[in-house]
């Protein structure tokens, strides 16, 4: 056994992490949070900028499948004519409302 | 009695994660017992673990909220060694608790300039970080991605110094094995990146912060006296004996 551990600056019992944090609540004022938080959107007055047409809002998407999975969704989105568009089809044939925008997505290809 | 020790630095990319990933498997091959908490939003370490980690032998947690990381790592702590935490790349709560929970903290920095900064910066944060929970937090600069005798490394090593940042002699070279290590999840346990990873912790024995390396051959042998050969597996232990 070493005879120079000394690593014991907490006496007694541990604070928790609750203690920790309000203890330590000067010293980390204005620090980020890390967890997620609820989203906080500030409205931002729109005057001179009524003339350009807003871009209906859009995200990302994905999930992990299988590479066999993966090979049917590519072959079938191929045929739709994109994975967008096919996924859509296959909403809007269980019968809910697709927005047009997703069944009839603008392309974003060069075409010159 | 087991420690925490944080693994933090406000730089992303100072090799946080990487010291982590060479540290926890080697510690567990000399015989401690060792939890990590991943205390990053990004949870790199964590999904490593899960996803291509080959090796065994110790518990990982991903918790990047800042109050339930510390009390996770106090958890692990009971039946742990040493329980790591890697935090986050940036200055933020989670990694601040967490090294306001810790027995020591690792700040690991490379040698360009932005590190040193950041290096400097998070060994203030660590000293303001004990002043407000009355006691002292020893914090140490680990240099990561290490060339031995350049030029940028002198000047590091200068500009931390100069600014009274406390730096441990052992050193993660710029080794092909560490990034190959987050592909293949092979921790070498043998070659330059174990023995490096050895020399810190034998540091951190020395300098008092981690506890002495556990005689566990007791252990071995009673166990190697009830598993069959063909199930026996290297362990806690194994890599000093067969150096011996």
């Amino acid at each position: 056994m070493s005879r120079n551990f000394q690593a014991k600056p907490i006496v007694g019992e541990r604070p928790t992490g609750a203690e920790i944090r309000d203890l330590v609540a000067p010293a980390v004022r204005g620090v980020a949070v890390q967890a997620p938080q609820e989203a906080r959107r500030e409205e931002v007055p729109d005057e001179g900028r009524a003339r350009r047409p807003k871009a209906v809002p859009t995200m990302q998407i994905n999930f992990r499948v299988s590479a066999e999975f993966a090979r049917l969704i590519a072959t079938e989105a191929e045929k739709a004519g994109g994975m967008r568009r096919w996924f859509a089809g296959l909403v809007q044939q269980a019968g809910h409302e697709v927005p047009e925008i997703d069944i009839n997505p603008p392309t974003s290809r060069r075409e010159w | 009695m087991g420690v925490i020790a944080a693994i933090g630095s406000s730089k992303g990319g100072a090799g946080k994660t990487s010291l982590c990933q060479v540290l926890a498997p080697n510690l567990l091959a000399r015989g401690w017992r060792v939890a990590v908490v991943d205390a990053d939003q990004n949870g790199t370490f964590s999904a490593w673990f899960r996803d291509a980690y080959e090796g065994s032998g110790f518990q990982c947690v991903h918790e990047p909220h800042e109050v339930r990381a510390v009390d996770e790592a106090q958890r692990l702590l009971a039946e742990s060694d040493i329980v790591l935490v890697d935090t986050a790349g940036f200055k933020n709560l989670t990694a601040s608790t967490a090294m306001a929970a810790a027995d020591v903290v690792l700040i690991p920095t490379m040698s360009d300039r932005g590190s040193v900064i950041e290096a400097i910066a998070t060994y203030q944060q660590v000293q303001g970080l004990a002043r407000a929970s009355r006691r002292s937090i020893p914090a140490y600069a680990v240099c990561t991605r290490w060339r031995g005798r350049g030029l940028a490394e002198k000047a590091a090593l200068e500009g931390l110094r100069s600014n009274g940042v406390p730096v441990l002699a052992s050193v993660l070279s710029d080794l092909a094995d560490l990034p190959k290590l987050t592909h293949s999840g092979r921790v070498p346990t043998t070659g330059k990146a174990a023995r490096e990873a050895d020399q810190l912790a034998d540091e951190m024995v020395q300098l008092g912060h981690f506890p002495p390396e556990p005689d566990r051959s007791g252990d071995s042998d009673e166990e190697e006296a009830s598993t069959p050969i063909s199930a026996s597996v290297p362990r806690a232990g194994g890599r000093k004996k067969a150096a011996a």
